[in-house]
């Protein structure tokens, strides 16, 4: 539960913090379990929950908007990354989780509902309290900006690479 | 295409950190442990909060088992009467008396009757207070006498007492202001005889106690007492009062009979076997041992049918068992150190150039640390008792033996803990509903005494070992339990047994 935690935090802090909440609903709310379903993912459910939760009332700029790219300094223009073969490997899950918690709140809210949790962009707008075509351009947005973070984390390695 | 792309990336991102695992620092834990209102079970509980159901069936022994000694007495009062006469067609039982003696017209043969006083734990000691009665005032002017006896409950007495108060205001015998009252406090066995036929003495029971029976609030309340002996009391009643009995039926003073009358008592000598049925409750609790690993106690109820004669004893039923368990666990973990970089991998790419990749690996100090969880484990079973034993019938109190299998079904467990998984130690809880029916065996051994409430109602006490046969919890089967515990409940006579 942990690592679902780390997904939608900016930090080990944060995620420590969120684990913590989620545990104590948990515990608090075992009576309401009734044994129909998958333990593990009724507490997943209340840890996407606690996630969202802390998203509504932490989170003051959720929203990211195109420009706000340019400001942690990646361009549009750069490749979208596309993993194919070897270059699979060349991202570890602990940089992928990291770049994941580098993402603008919003985006990676996003991503986290869509792509790990499963749910459609109606849903997500419930959740969220936006509208449907919000979710969907900031999930594009969201891919977008986390593949620009992959490939300008791979051009590092390959120019320090080529130093040595 | 582009719709393609998107696919494979979240794909990607699914298998990178779908199922990313990590391990939070210690310290978050031992936050949650302390922030859990965690509810602490009193010592000795009988189950936490989960005593309801204990509480309706014990309050449901309780009023049935006044209800019961109620209704044993009212049937015993009525069987008595009935057969004590011989003549059911005496009207008897259907005035409010229900101990009246008439003693014939030419005599006062009040030395036919005879009383013994009812010891519980002895033979009958037969008292004859004939010898006092003459003493006593003289006879009414009629010549006839006509004999009150105490019997039955005092609360029915009183009841009847009043039937007969309205009676007898109807006719004018009894004032407006006047209340004919009636109260017993001791219990004796009466011999009746008819005078005339010289049929042979009956016996009847005469349970709770004689004391007074008098007119009260009338301007000239009458005194109607006119034997006593230090146990028994008989009392006098006019003519004019017997006579005014609504519906006597064949119940006449003319006829020159003595009619002894009287009943309610317990009979606590049966002898012939019986079947009864035996509500218990059974709180059991962990012996020594073991006791960090399984419930510390458990509470049993249970409803059973039990044949028995002068020796031995047969018990069989259903009921439920409620097993709780509340253990602190100890949980050992390692305390993090810090995370380094550690080399998983080299990729090359097509010049040859190498990439490293690190992932970053927690780091444990060697000595182990310790915290307490708490869990909550509570389990419903069906049992089935078969039960037998030997029995000694002292007076009121039965002695007995009683041991056998008692198969318990599983019905439902739910379990609320923490555990450290093997590869992981994170602690994690859960909570299920078994989708088989578990079985467990116990051998249950027992000593109870009984003590007769009444003829029919009587309260069972029995320190019992209950020892586990096989293990519901181990699959090894290498735990197996022993329980103490004490088996309480009234149990309650279906047929009449038969009488000394």
């Amino acid at each position: 539960m942990f690592g679902v935690c780390l997904r939608y935090s900016r930090n080990r802090e944060e995620a420590e913090d969120l684990l913590q909440e989620g545990f104590i609903k948990v515990f608090q709310h075992i009576a309401n379990y009734k044994g129909t379903g998958s333990f593990e993912g009724w507490i997943r459910r209340i840890m996407v929950n606690t996630a969202i939760n802390h998203f509504h009332a932490t989170v003051k700029q959720q929203w990211v908007h195109v420009e706000d790219i340019e400001k942690v300094g990646i361009s549009q223009e750069e490749e979208q990354y596309s993993p194919q073969g070897e270059e699979a490997y060349a991202v570890s899950p602990e940089t992928v989780m990291q770049l994941i918690q580098k993402m603008p709140d919003g985006y990676r809210m996003v991503l986290n509902l869509y792509v790990f949790e499963g749910y459609q962009h109606k849903e997500i707008a419930n959740m969220l309290g936006v509208s449907e075509n919000t979710s969907k351009s900031q999930l594009s947005k969201g891919r977008k900006y986390l593949k620009q973070l992959i490939n300008k984390l791979l051009d590092k390695e390959y120019k320090i690479l080529e130093q040595l | 295409m582009k719709g393609e792309e998107e696919h494979k990336f979240d794909e990607f991102l699914r298998q990178s950190v779908g199922h990313y695992q990590a391990e939070p620092s210690p310290a978050v834990w031992k936050t949650i442990l302390q922030k859990i209102p965690f509810k602490k079970p009193p010592p000795f509980s009988f189950g936490g909060g989960n005593t309801g159901w204990l509480g309706i069936v014990a309050g449901g022994m309780i009023i049935g088992s006044i209800f019961l000694y109620q209704w044993s007495r009212d049937s015993r009062d009525a069987a008595t009467i009935k057969a004590d006469n011989g003549e059911s067609s005496l009207g008897v039982q259907e005035t409010p008396f229900t101990g009246v003696a008439i003693l014939p017209e030419e005599n006062t043969s009040i030395a036919a009757i005879q009383a013994e006083k009812r010891q519980d734990t002895g033979p009958a000691v037969e008292e004859t207070i004939a010898a006092s009665v003459p003493a006593q005032p003289a006879a009414p002017p009629s010549g006839n006498e006509h004999i009150l006896s105490n019997s039955g409950h005092a609360s029915v007495v009183s009841a009847q007492g009043t039937t007969v108060t309205t009676g007898l205001r109807e006719q004018g015998i009894v004032s407006p202001q006047e209340n004919l009252t009636a109260a017993v406090n001791q219990d004796f066995k009466v011999q009746a005889s008819d005078q005339i036929s010289n049929s042979p003495p009956q016996t009847s029971v005469v349970s709770q106690e004689a004391a007074e029976v008098s007119r009260t609030g009338g301007v000239q309340p009458e005194p109607m007492l006119i034997a006593s002996s230090d146990k028994s009391y008989y009392f006098r009643m006019s003519r004019e009062l017997l006579e005014a009995v609504p519906e006597p039926g064949e119940f006449s003073p003319k006829e020159p009979r003595v009619f002894r009358i009287v009943s309610s008592g317990p009979d606590y000598f049966r002898t012939g076997p019986e079947f009864s049925l035996l509500a218990t409750l059974h709180p059991e609790w962990l012996s020594a041992g073991n006791q960090n690993r399984y419930g510390q106690n458990r509470q049993k109820a249970a409803v059973t049918l039990r044949w028995q004669n002068q020796s031995y004893r047969l018990e069989g039923g259903i009921g439920l068992v409620k097993e709780s368990i509340r253990n602190n666990v100890n949980v050992y973990y390692s305390q993090l150190l810090g995370v380094v970089d550690k080399l998983v991998s080299i990729t090359f790419d097509s010049l040859g150039i190498p990439t490293y990749h690190y992932v970053p690996d927690s780091v444990y100090d060697t000595r182990t640390h310790k915290t307490t969880c708490h869990t909550s484990t509570d389990i419903t079973y069906l049992q089935l008792p078969f039960l037998f034993g030997l029995n000694e019938k002292k007076g009121r109190t039965t002695f007995s033996v009683m041991t056998g299998p008692v198969m318990l079904l599983q019905l439902k467990h739910t379990e609320t803990s923490y555990e450290v998984t093997p590869d992981r130690k994170v602690l994690v809880t859960y909570s299920n509903a078994p989708h088989d029916i578990i079985s467990a065996w116990h051998w249950h051994l027992g000593f109870g005494f009984e003590y007769a409430l009444t003829d029919r109602v009587g309260f069972y006490f029995e320190p019992a070992l209950t020892a586990s046969l096989n293990s519901p919890y181990e699959a090894n089967q290498q735990y197996k339990p022993v329980y103490l515990g004490i088996r309480t409940g009234i149990s309650v006579q279906l047929n009449g047994g038969n009488s000394k």
